[in-house]
């Protein structure tokens, strides 16, 4: 396999007076997807275009597969493939130019340029007509255009920023799944600030709130530190008098209604069979089970906690 | 060197092309009409009003091609600039900067491709023009001097290598390409302007913006010609090279703009 790595030691970026990032270090070392999150204005853009090489660090390093980032190494930048957020495309140029160009510019001799063009245009999926003129095509179309373009060039790092928002779940599933298939053999890092994108995708999550991050760790993880062992019992019309039972019930604890749900503790697990059993019989129960926060509850309680 | 006719910078020129050529052919056409009217112009002039014809000397072919020269020298100059507006502002403004920034091309082949098609296009519409007012002057006035007209001309297009490069270094560090055509155009007229009242005789060899047009009515030595071109040139090649590194600081997203 390939020896590639991406190393953040230590890094700020300061936008005169705005510190956007705050000594972030980030360590990969495998192929994977790796998804970067955090609130609007958290610092996401700002790393992923220093790891680019598009932003001058203030003050740290970065190193891929070794070699150290600079603007001055035009080499690296073949390295990586990078999705901007909001990139425009060269309108006038149909999709097919657009691939060759940017393949040129690249680095990739012409005579091999055309097969590079049809693979990826394969690999991606590409199903509008490559003769198609850029400014035409769709918000869905340009995006899966745009990843095409930066992958031709078989980059070992790919990142991409906020690469399935705004797009329609057809499309976000189509991304989500050409991005598993890159993440085999390379290392893809990307940045939503939507916690349910992220969440089915990737080995490791980044965390990132006001420049600085705050949790870095697999989805499993996570989850299992956010969650309590309290339960959650959703009813149809009598909420208040299933709080009451549940009060009197020497077995349960800690009980407390949050929106339509009672949330309440077991003292004793050995019993829940039972307790449901008499709940079922006595009031209309839609719902029962293990009470796991919500991914934007998670989301919310982490960036709450830093 | 070797990076200016590299595989990236040949991709970088297609694109480039691709989004000019459609500009040649009305501009040369323009031109053309341009400097066809330039000439039918001097010769109605001493119609438009019947004092001016006791007052205007004869004309000759001479005279036909300063006009067209000096007119050249401010308006096509104008042009030029505002062609040149859209180099780096015009990608900053629509975001594909980033597409470039992303790429293993150098600042340098980016910069100096992002002139060499703009000074083309004006090159070839200039040389429209120029080819009408020579055949319109022997036409209706009489030959002009050939050898003068093309020394006049490689002058102008010395000339106008400086003022693009004006116009390149504006849109760098411009926000958009609004202001850069719009600072650029003021840059050149106040220039031009300048040059144009500074009308002493014996500070005529030194008047480097306005030695194409002066060319064409008076005598002046090769040597002095010479050092006038390698001026130009160097301060034009100065510009590119602040260009470059104003481009190359954009990476630092701290700058200020325009
Ligand atoms: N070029 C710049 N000049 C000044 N400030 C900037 C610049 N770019 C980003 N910032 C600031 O840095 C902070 C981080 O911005 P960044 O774009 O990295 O956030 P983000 O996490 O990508 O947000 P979003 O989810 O909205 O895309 C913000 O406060 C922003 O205003
Ligand atoms: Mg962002």
């Amino acid at each position: 396999m390939k020896k590639i790595g991406v190393k953040v030691e230590a890094l700020s970026k300061n936008f005169d007076d705005v510190k956007a990032l705050k000594q972030v270090s980030i360590q990969i070392d495998k192929p994977g997807l790796y998804g970067l999150i955090g609130p609007n204005g958290a610092g996401k853009t700002t790393l992923l275009k220093c790891i680019s090489s598009l932003l001058v660090p203030s003050e740290g390093d970065i190193h891929l597969n070794g070699d150290r980032v600079s603007p001055k190494n035009l080499a690296i930048r073949n390295k990586i493939g990078f999705l901007p957020e909001d990139s425009g495309l060269y309108d006038r140029l149909s999709a097919k130019e657009f691939l060759h160009v940017m393949a040129g510019m690249s680095g990739i001799p012409k005579d091999v340029r055309s097969n590079k063009v049809r693979d990826v245009v394969e690999y991606i999926g590409i199903d509008f007509p490559p003769s198609k003129i850029v400014k035409y095509l769709s918000t869905g179309q340009r995006r899966l255009l745009l990843l095409a373009s930066i992958i031709l060039h078989e980059p070992d790092i790919i990142i991409l920023d906020e690469s399935l928002s705004g797009l329609d779940p057809i499309n976000r599933e189509r991304i989500s799944e050409i991005m598993r298939r890159l993440a085999k053999e390379n290392i893809v890092i990307f940045s939503s600030h939507i916690l349910s994108d992220i969440w089915r995708l990737c080995e490791k999550i980044y965390v990132l709130n006001d420049g600085s991050l705050i949790v870095e760790d697999n989805p499993d993880s996570i989850l299992s530190r956010m969650t309590d062992d309290s339960f959650f019992v959703t009813s149809k019309i009598n909420i208040e008098e299933v709080k009451d039972y549940l009060e009197k019930n020497k077995f349960v604890q800690e009980v407390s209604i949050q929106g339509e749900r009672i949330i309440f503790r077991l003292k004793d697990f050995s019993k829940a069979n039972q307790l449901v059993g008499e709940m079922l019989e006595k009031f209309e129960i839609v719902s029962f089970g293990p009470n796991i926060p919500d991914l934007d509850q998670i989301f919310t309680r982490l960036v709450d906690a830093s | 060197m070797r990076e200016i006719f590299s595989t990236q910078s040949k991709s970088f020129l297609f694109k480039e092309w691709k989004y000019i050529r459609r500009k040649i052919l009305p501009l040369s056409i323009g031109l053309a009409i341009f400097g066809f009217l330039t000439v039918i112009l001097l010769l109605a002039l001493p119609y438009l009003a019947d004092f001016l014809e006791s007052l205007l000397p004869e004309v000759t072919p001479e005279m036909s091609i300063q006009s067209f020269m000096d007119s050249t020298n401010s308006i096509v100059s104008i042009i030029a600039v505002i062609l040149c507006a859209d180099a780096i502002a015009g990608e900053r403004e629509q975001n594909t900067l980033v597409l470039i920034q992303t790429k293993p091309i150098s600042p340098v082949s980016v910069i100096l491709t992002k002139l060499a098609v703009r000074y083309l296009l004006v090159l070839i519409s200039t040389i429209a023009g120029a080819i009408a007012v020579f055949f319109g002057t022997w036409a209706f006035i009489g030959l002009p001097d050939i050898q003068s007209f093309i020394v006049s001309l490689i002058v102008y297009a010395i000339t106008l290598f400086t003022y693009m490069s004006i116009g390149i270094l504006i849109s760098t560090i411009a926000k958009s390409q609004i202001s850069a055509g719009v600072i650029s155009a003021v840059v050149i007229l106040v220039i031009t302007l300048i040059s144009a009242f500074l009308m002493f005789e014996e500070f005529q060899p030194y008047n480097i913006f306005m030695m194409s047009v002066n060319l064409s009515m008076m005598e002046f030595s090769p040597t002095n010609i010479a050092i006038v071109c390698v001026v130009l040139f160097l301060l034009g090649s100065a510009l590119i090279a602040v260009s470059v590194l104003a481009y190359y600081s954009e990476k630092e997203l701290t700058r200020k703009k325009v």
